[in-house]
């Protein structure tokens, strides 16, 4: 059964037909939650939230982009929590466990030294993000870690092409800058001594 | 010549990010190929944000640790809580308003398509100098049923020949109680003076009506605008 299919099911209240379309889209979803509030906890009550309020809301949904259209529901639930978490801070950056079975980050070859350093460098890329500000990490993890283009992140943020493009530009630029004050963490090929 | 390039320098720097995405307009393209070809900061901040950029693309995927499948209860309980809250008591709020709203709009329609009570018009005509403009003013509003036209209970004056539909002549200048150097000035006076009583009468009479009116418009629109930002916000 095709997208269009099991979405015209679920407008219909066929919840089975919603889970599979969760199946296929719950990964993305809660790593976008993840990389925004950096706590496992947090995202996952997120993920689920979104999936909740996604078969809720689903009879609006117009057609065009599922993924544009789920993902911009889990947007404006991690600007909630982190509206909460202003308001009552409570630090878990710390908390993020990388998954052991991912691909190889920061160098090529595997081994025990690599998978401490590729920890290291993603905890150090998972600070950075957290210092950003909220829109701009937004956009900086739909474009460069969830690969959506300007257009698809205009959708997700409900905003301009040209705020879009601000927000990246700008977003990257103070990430360069928290990564390059830890160089000491950055691969040799990112360093520059 | 130094400002200038300073200020090409810092525009440079803010078109790197669309430029490695390849998001930039010809023209902004070939203007930054010129400026890296010049400038070894531009070229180190463009090499450290394409790194960037890849260390952020090789970030691990996290698996989540359970599924996310929504369950029958889970709906259950988001049903139950979308009842209760803030959208649903503001869905019943603006429908109530809405109807309210009609409710007085129509009241005040009625109010003013009916003839006003003349009780006021007799002392308002003998402390005005001017019954010919009253008349006048009258013949300019025909009555809705003939009754209601020439109602001796309902018209005061039935000496007025305007009132009947005939032209106010200079004789009806005569009738008025207050002499005026001209034979033209009294009539304006007369009409203005007429009019502003029958004016105020019904400002008077009718300004509880608006006060509400406006201020059921203004509830509205806040309940509105409401409705719309939690609705949005739901989704």
């Amino acid at each position: 059964m095709d997208e269009t299919d099991l979405v015209s099911r679920s407008q219909r209240g066929d919840l089975a037909s919603f889970n599979q379309l969760v199946e296929v889209y719950q990964a993305q979803v809660y790593n976008l939650a993840l990389r925004m509030l950096s706590g496992i906890a947090e995202a996952q009550d997120v993920t689920q939230e979104t999936f909740i309020a996604a078969f809720h809301a689903i009879k609006s949904f117009r057609g065009g982009d599922l993924r544009v259209w789920l993902l911009r529901i889990a947007a404006n639930r991690c600007r909630d929590e982190l509206r909460k978490r202003r308001r009552r801070p409570t630090a878990s950056l710390d908390a993020i466990l990388l998954d052991p079975q991912a691909p190889a980050f920061g160098s090529p070859e595997p081994g025990p030294e690599n998978h401490v350093l590729r920890d290291e460098l993603a905890q150090c890329i998972n600070r950075g993000l957290a210092s950003i500000p909220e829109d701009q990490r937004l956009a900086v993890i739909l474009s460069d870690v969830q690969g959506l283009s300007y257009e698809e992140i205009a959708g997700v943020m409900n905003t301009s092409l040209g705020t879009v493009k601000s927000r990246i530009s700008r977003g990257r630029a103070h990430l360069r800058s928290y990564l390059m004050a830890q160089g000491e963490l950055l691969p040799g090929q990112y360093r520059h001594d | 010549m130094l400002e200038f390039s300073g200020r090409r320098h810092r525009m440079v720097r803010g078109l790197l990010s669309p430029y490695i995405d390849g998001r930039l307009s010809q023209k902004d393209e070939r203007l930054v190929d010129e400026h890296l070809s010049q400038c070894a900061e531009c070229r180190r901040e463009l090499e450290e944000l394409r790194n960037t950029v890849q260390l952020l693309q090789r970030l691990p995927a996290v698996a989540p640790a359970r599924s996310f499948a929504v369950s029958e209860s889970q709906v259950r309980a988001r049903s139950a809580e979308t009842s209760g809250s803030p959208l649903g008591t503001l869905r019943l709020a603006t429908a109530a308003l809405v109807l309210l709203l009609a409710l007085v709009v129509a009241g005040d329609l009625w109010r003013t398509s009916t003839p006003a009570p003349r009780q006021a018009a007799p002392s308002a005509v003998q402390a005005s100098p001017a019954p010919a403009g009253a008349a006048e003013s009258r013949a300019a509003q025909p009555p809705s049923s003939p009754e209601q036209g020439v109602s001796p209970q309902a018209e005061p004056r039935p000496q007025m020949g305007a009132a009947k539909g005939r032209e106010p002549s200079a004789t009806d200048q005569l009738v008025s109680p207050v002499p005026s150097p001209s034979p033209t000035l009294p009539q304006v006076t007369a009409t203005i003076t007429a009019g502003e009583v029958r004016e105020a009468h019904h400002v008077l009479k009718d300004w509880p009506l608006r006060q509400i009116e406006f201020g059921l418009l203004g509830l509205l629109i806040v309940a509105g605008a409401a409705f719309v930002f939690l609705r949005r916000k739901t989704i």
